[in-house]
């Protein structure tokens, strides 16, 4: 009796702690549901569902308001509804193919039809779950108007932007072309009259010269020196424009043996110059052109050097962060830093012809070539300390 | 005629004279302001079977030319069998390139940039109409229009 009336208390109580539990979990689970109800409700997105038969099982007010149908108007009926007419095809395909086996969660981009007719860009968050067994798919879906508005404009000002450099690269063009003729025409119509003017004063001169006095002869000399110096400047304006134009004939330059042609041709009329070309590192460059800007700051170095009783120019070069930095030095009558900006600008020069002759051309020149091989050039000096002028090259592939 | 300047140019005109005068030069030279007046001289503005013309021994030859362009008075020399054995000198201020190029497709025998200093324009000149009047044995006639 007594251990009957135990069990029993045991099992009695056993069932009240049970149903408690029973009762606890409803609650809990009141409580999700309510609050996965508010959520649903509350959500700023639209929410719906769809079951394996294709009908609208869940739609909450934010799909109303984007759809325009009503939850009572769509619950239960085909979701096709909602997608326009000529994607109705291509939905069914997707859809069979979402509700199949393995299709992991997706984002797509979609057009919908709304209640009124009008279409509207969505972008669709699509998820399947098996609910008492049979597959259901929910879609979260965002209006995406704005978006493909703000994406339309931006495309549009892409567009805009892209035929503006168009026009502005093809009236560039244009208009580099016509000052390279402009330059042509010039330089070589230009030369005409330079050539009569130093022909008639030379045949004066030589001709006539016993009825001339001898100040009439210097003068003579004189209108034949500027022309000379007028045909050599544009001589250097020609050889300018012509680096401007024609395309780089670029492969590996061994610039060592370059350098000492160069430096065989520069000390032609300078006997007592010394020219040391270093061992350089190979370049990647136009042969001919590199060989126009060694010979430039070669001659550029003797002339400088010229007045030292001891002239040298040394000819050199080190790799430095995947390019080769060349330098030609000299311990010539070098330069005050001050001017080293105008060093490189055309018919710039920072000596009086009396000092040392020149057209102002040749570092222009080597400027111009070593920029147009993606390179830099640069100066460094002291007034009676030589100079050194040094320029980059990319380095020569490893053969 | 041993030469025909063709030469708009009265400037470099009295020049290749007074260099050819000074070089001692005793040929005969002849001056053509434009390409048609050239045409008129070797006689390619008749039509073919006319009467003979007496051809230059060296024709010097200006690229920029009014009315008919160097280039396209030398095409019309070269094209033509009654003067495309006589030798075109191409004298002028151009080292463009693309004129070099054309003037040497076109069949040009030689291409000379004048000096703009006169003592060389001279020397250049004098070797010039040597070369071409003295040295060059020119195309027999009739061999030229056979070939």
């Amino acid at each position: 009796m007594t251990l009957l009336m135990t069990v029993g208390l045991l099992v009695a109580s056993m069932l009240h702690e049970r149903a408690k539990e029973l009762r606890a979990a409803n609650s809990r689970l009141a409580q999700s549901e309510a609050r996965l109800v508010g959520f649903i409700i509350s959500a700023h997105d639209a929410i719906l569902s769809i079951d394996d038969r294709g009908l609208v099982r869940l739609f909450n007010p934010a799909a109303e308001r984007l759809f325009g149908w009503s939850v009572r108007e769509l619950a239960g009926t085909s979701a096709e509804r909602l997608v326009p007419e000529r994607h109705r095809e291509s939905y069914r395909e997707r859809l069979r193919g979402y509700l199949g086996d393995g299709m992991p969660r997706i984002q797509v981009e979609l057009t919908c039809l709304r209640a009124d007719g009008s279409e509207v860009p969505v972008e669709v968050s699509l998820s399947r779950h098996d609910v008492a067994g049979r597959p259901v798919l929910t879609l979260v879906a965002r209006d995406i108007t704005g978006r493909r508005i703000a994406q339309e404009q931006s495309q549009r000002m892409n567009d805009e932007l892209e035929r503006r450099v168009a026009t502005r690269t093809s009236e560039l063009t244009r208009t580099v072309g016509e000052l390279e003729s402009f330059c042509y025409t010039v330089s070589h119509d230009l030369r005409a009259p330079l050539r009569a003017i130093d022909g008639f004063a030379q045949v004066l001169v030589q001709d006539h010269g016993p009825g001339l006095d001898g100040e009439a002869q210097r003068l003579l000399d004189r209108v034949s020196g500027n022309a000379r110096q007028m045909a050599a400047l544009i001589d250097g304006l020609l050889e300018l424009s012509r680096l401007g134009r024609g395309d780089l004939k670029c492969r590996p330059v061994d610039l060592a043996r370059v350098a000492a042609e160069q430096a065989a041709i520069a000390s032609h009329g300078h006997p007592s110059a010394r020219i040391e070309v270093d061992s350089m590192p190979p370049a990647v460059g136009d042969e001919r052109l590199l060989a126009q800007v060694l010979a430039n700051l070669l001659s550029n170095a003797v002339k400088f050097s010229s007045r030292n009783e001891e002239p040298l120019v040394r000819v050199g070069a080190w790799e430095e962060s995947g390019r080769i930095v060349y330098y030609v030095s000299d311990n010539g009558v070098g330069f005050d830093m001050r001017h080293a900006s105008k060093l490189f600008g055309v018919f710039e020069r920072l000596h009086g012809p009396k000092e040392f002759p020149g057209t102002g051309v040749g570092l222009a020149t080597v400027q111009r070539i070593v920029e147009r091989h993606g390179g830099q050039v640069w100066a460094e000096s002291e007034p009676g300390r030589g100079a050194r002028f040094s320029f980059t090259l990319d380095v020569a592939p490893q053969q | 005629m041993d030469i025909l300047l063709v030469e708009d140019n009265p400037n470099d005109a009295e020049l290749a004279m007074l260099a050819l005068r000074r070089a001692r030069f005793a040929g005969e030279v002849t001056h053509a302001e434009d390409g048609l007046m050239a045409f008129d001289l070797l006689g390619l503005s008749a039509e073919p079977g006319g009467p003979d013309v007496r051809l230059p021994r060296v024709i010097f030859l200006d690229l920029k030319l009014p009315k008919v362009d160097g280039l396209q008075v030398l095409e019309r020399i070269k094209n033509d069998a009654r003067t495309h054995s006589v030798p075109v000198v191409m004298l002028t201020s151009s080292q463009e390139r693309s004129d070099v190029e054309a003037a040497y497709r076109l069949g040009v025998n030689s291409y000379i940039v004048k000096p703009v200093n006169f003592d060389e324009y001279q020397s250049a000149m004098a070797n010039l109409a040597a070369y071409w009047t003295k040295l060059n044995e020119p195309c027999p006639p009739g061999a030229g229009e056979a070939a």
